[in-house]
């Protein structure tokens, strides 16, 4: 009695990764993963380069097909999907590499990712404009005021300082109204005072909008400072999950980072 | 010269969504003999024949564009350019459409008429360009995996363009057809798919008035230099590197309009421009 109502808990957390296997040919990137991320956190991914982080971001969203193992999120099974149904269901990424529509405005990069939310057929050709375009209208002019971006909405986005390219590709995954966020490396590259003002962003995101988030992160200040809970991957497998707290105390992680205390 | 613009701009829809066709010249064929069929034979008026033929091109094109989302790049020139062929080599042997004699008789388009197409088209696409529609075209061309990531249909969109840019190209066969009143296979061979490829890549890529501007440039450039006869074709070559050279996204980029006309206002009233 008592496992089963652990697993109805299980079946209905908001992400579920079970048993997940990715192979590359004769390598495995990810070996066995499991873990849950609630609804409402900042949920941290953590580990050495190579660990399969941004490779879990792939499965997730349904650019790289899984190997074995499911992906259930709000109750629907990921698997099978390909990412523009993924991201109807309300998951939205940013790339490492930033990835923007480079010969497109900002503000035409916010609207074309709210196309998912009302459609791009051949009837926006019309001059008539609905309530759902004057809501969705409102929505980007917010996105692009709380990334301070409004001031620059009609720059080609080729031509943004690296620092905004990075807050346009998150405004731009917003934008498709996610519930939630999968952010890969958002703060490389960035000054400690673009740090402390990317710390606060999230922080907004998710007490006013309730956003769930899932971070890739190499930033340990950033991990440590946003995130309810990590998990640390290293060499495809889970080796340590926790609060920051556990984490950095957890020996298996010590050892990934830094190597064993007792040299060979 | 309308026709050719017409060519221009069903290229010019495919590629919005970075699918380079090389078998343009076979929807034209199709709309061209389609609608010839049903003047000729069974006394159709023109307009509905002239849709009749390019809704059968939009077919073939939703026949192409469907294995053409496996393919990408160099790829998807050779499947249309694949396809373009099959069709002129089906109205090469194909007997009750004239087969390699030619098909004659239709008749009835004037210059008014195919610039009333042109106009159509122009207004169609620049309302296309301006929409949500035309956002993700730009997204898909800009990177595909991404659109995808935020969630465009990109293979619905992809078909679409061939979609439309077949019914763009079998109005322009039906005019071309109604208007010489004579054709026959070999104008519709890949060296006219070709051809029609070089209007957009000269007038510029990126966006409708760029295909506007090259089809016009190719239409008069072989009257003006007539007196080279048989060189002209080097000419052309000539011409088409210096400018792949200098202006790699052809002669109009985007924006280039618009900063143009920007520039003649501020010239009237000074006050109110940039400058």
């Amino acid at each position: 009695m008592n496992s089963l109502e652990a697993r109805d808990q299980l079946d209905t957390s908001f992400l579920c990764v079970k048993n997940l296997y990715k192979k590359f040919g004769g390598l495995e990137a990810l070996r066995n993963v499991s873990f849950e991320v609630q609804k409402g956190q900042v949920h941290g991914l953590i580990g050495p380069n190579g660990a399969g982080k941004t490779t879990l971001f792939n499965l997730i969203t349904g650019v790289l097909s899984v190997t074995s193992g499911t992906i259930e999120f709000m109750g629907h099974e990921l698997t099978r999907l390909p990412p523009e149904k993924i991201t109807r269901l309300g998951i939205a990424r940013t790339f490492q590499n930033i990835r923007l529509f480079d010969t497109m405005t900002v503000l035409e990069s916010i609207v074309v990712a709210q196309n998912v939310r009302i459609g791009s057929g051949l009837a926006t050709m019309l001059p008539f404009r609905s309530k759902k375009e004057g809501r969705l209208k409102e929505r980007a002019g917010y996105l692009l005021r709380f990334f301070s971006l409004w001031e620059k909405r009609d720059h080609r986005c080729a031509d943004l300082s690296y620092a905004d390219r990075r807050r346009v590709e998150i405004a731009r995954a917003l934008a498709t109204e996610p519930s939630l966020i999968l952010l890969d490396e958002p703060t490389a590259g960035m000054t400690s005072k673009e740090l402390e003002e990317f710390v606060r962003r999230i922080d907004g995101l998710v007490r006013q909008e309730g956003m769930t988030i899932l971070l890739i992160e190499h930033n340990m200040n950033v991990a440590m400072g946003c995130c309810n809970k990590l998990t640390v991957l290293n060499y495809g497998e889970k080796i340590a999950e926790g609060t920051p707290e556990e984490v950095q105390a957890d020996a298996a992680v010590i050892e990934a980072y830094l190597g064993s205390p007792e040299p060979i | 010269m309308g026709i050719n613009i017409l060519l221009g701009l069903s290229v010019y829809a495919i590629l919005a969504t970075n699918q380079l066709s090389v078998g343009n010249a076979g929807f034209m064929a199709i709309g061209a003999y389609v609608s010839s069929f049903l003047t000729v034979q069974h006394g159709w008026p023109l307009m509905p024949a002239l849709i009749l033929g390019a809704l059968v091109a939009v077919l073939a094109g939703v026949i192409i564009g469907i294995p053409s989302l496996r393919l990408s790049g160099i790829y998807v020139v050779l499947a249309t350019l694949g396809f373009g062929e099959m069709i002129r080599n089906f109205f090469n042997i194909y007997e009750p459409l004239g087969a390699a004699q030619g098909y004659r008789g239709a008749i009835g388009a004037t210059a008014g008429l195919i610039f009333f197409w042109v106009g159509v088209v122009v207004l169609f696409l620049w309302l296309l360009d301006r929409s949500r529609l035309g956002r993700a075209f730009d997204a898909i061309k800009d990177d595909q995996l991404v659109a995808r990531t935020i969630g465009l249909p990109v293979a619905k969109i992809k078909v679409s363009a061939f979609g439309i840019g077949a019914f763009i190209a079998g109005i322009a066969g039906g005019l071309y057809a109604h208007y010489i009143s004579y054709i026959e296979p070999p104008n519709f061979d890949f060296v006219h798919s070709t051809i029609i490829i070089l209007f957009v890549l000269l007038g510029g890529m990126e966006t409708l008035w760029g295909a506007v501007l090259g089809a016009a440039i190719f239409t008069i450039l072989p009257e003006v230099t007539r007196f080279m006869k048989e060189w002209r074709l080097a000419l052309y070559g000539g011409i088409l590197i210096v400018i792949m050279i200098l202006r790699p996204s052809g002669l109009l980029r985007k924006g280039d309009l618009k900063r143009m006309v920007r520039k003649m206002s501020s010239k009237f009233n000074p006050k109110k421009g940039e400058l």
